[in-house]
């Protein structure tokens, strides 16, 4: 999904020690939720695609590859093809037509060094979380939902585009970190893969997307300004 | 309430028959499992109190081992129905839960954590403050490199790099090296 240049490949792992990198990372997602940090993971969060059942662990991760070469580097300030929200359909995931998911964080850990920028990074438009919110609530929505799941046969990236012109927005951000790092991002944050441009060298990365349980805000509410941390008590706080 | 029928089982060796080949496959971890569909890691090894007066480990065929004697190790849920075992040992029957960075609790009260393993740290108000406004936050050096590692050497990232059309790339990919060529995931 969402090919950008170079090959991107991934797949759902069950794998324990793929999975089991969330751990290390539970900490700052319980201090992002706001739900103070809790024996275990399990007592709180799960990734949304393992069960519809609050109170597990992440029992399975994506694998994210970004295979090198065949791509233009992405030039400063411009703007990323590819660059969505998940819970977009697009044509090869799992997103049904017409519909748009959501969850509350977006957690990868990078399981290979990006030194420098177009090395198949994780990568963002700073803010983009934000202003979204803030389009939505300048056109309705109720216009804004259907805007994102419209059934014209767009990609993700151009639907996203008419609600909120990206070339508008803050320049991108490529994510530069050795191996180890893990990236936490609202759902809403507009973000992408760079191309790789190495040589011979594919990135990996693995992804959970939390929700947190309970009485969740609607679609609508959520996606709003006044709801942009209404699942991040951590965050609204502070 | 889960149920408390739980046994430990070992999901991957990385013992003599991995160091006769070479190949470096090493998930050294062992589940904490119900057989159904729950579970808990727990990463054998040392394990050290916070005041690093007490040390014990966990091995990889689901033994606990206190002063060179080992006893098996008994799974079950605590009352809050998180993985926990009991052992015996000179202080009474203390209960050792996982904790949420890897650590293991005694009792709720001692923490015990890997040898050389430093404990998951919590995103400081800062950087939880660049998470409201940017979107995202970056935590560098937040997985230790040994889980690194094992996530790497899985055989589902394998796959997924020669999905991604890397096979060749694979070779120039040290830490993949030795294993994927020795799983024919990457041609030479």
């Amino acid at each position: 999904m969402f090919l950008v240049g170079g090959t991107w490949a991934e797949r759902h792992s069950w794998d324990p020690a793929v999975v089991g990198v969330a751990r290390y990372v539970w900490p700052a997602v319980e201090a992002a939720v706001g739900c103070g940090v809790p024996s275990s993971p399990a007592s709180l969060f799960f990734a949304r695609s393992v069960t519809r059942s609050p109170g597990r662990p992440p029992r399975v991760a994506q694998i994210a590859v970004k295979g090198p070469g065949g791509a233009a580097p992405l030039a400063p300030g411009a703007v990323a093809e590819g660059a969505h929200i998940d819970g977009m359909h697009a044509a090869d995931n799992n997103v049904a037509v017409g519909t748009l998911g959501t969850f509350t964080l977006l957690v990868g850990v990078a399981l290979t060094d990006a030194f420098a920028p177009n090395r198949g990074n994780f990568g963002v438009i700073p803010g983009s979380h934000a202003a979204l919110s803030r389009a939505v609530d300048r056109v309705g929505a109720e216009r804004a939902i259907a805007t994102l799941t419209d059934r014209d046969g767009g990609g993700p990236t151009e639907r996203l585009d008419r609600l909120l012109p990206l070339a508008a927005l803050a320049p991108h951000a490529q994510v530069v970190a050795a191996r180890g790092a893990a990236v936490l991002a609202h759902y809403q944050t507009v973000h992408f893969s760079a191309p790789n441009v190495s040589e011979a060298e594919p990135r990996v990365m693995v992804y959970f997307r939390v929700t947190r349980p309970g009485a969740r805000p609607t679609v609508a509410a959520g996606l709003s300004r006044s709801g942009l941390l209404a699942e991040l008590p951590g965050l609204s706080k502070l | 309430m889960p149920q408390a029928s739980l046994c430990f089982c070992i999901l991957e060796d990385d013992g003599a028959a991995g160091e006769d080949d070479g190949c470096p496959r090493r998930f050294d971890m062992a589940l904490l499992t119900n057989g159904l569909d729950d579970g808990a890691l727990v990463p054998p090894g040392e394990y050290v109190k916070a005041d690093g007066g007490v040390r014990f480990s966990v091995t990889r065929d689901a033994t606990f081992v206190f002063r060179g004697e080992a006893q098996a190790i008994e799974a079950r849920y605590d009352v809050r129905g998180r993985p926990c075992f009991e052992i015996y040992w000179q202080w009474g029957r203390p209960t050792f839960s996982l904790d949420a960075d890897g650590a293991l609790v005694e009792d709720g009260r001692h923490v015990f954590r890997r040898a050389g393993e430093p404990p998951a740290r919590a995103a400081t108000p800062e950087q939880l403050c660049h998470l409201r406004d940017a979107g995202y936050v970056v935590l560098h050096g937040c997985v230790p490199s040994a889980a690194v590692d094992a996530a790497l050497h899985s055989g589902d990232v394998a796959s997924t790099i020669r999905k991604a059309g890397a096979d060749g790339a694979c070779r120039a990919f040290d830490s993949f090296r030795s294993f994927v060529q020795r799983s024919n995931v990457c041609f030479s």
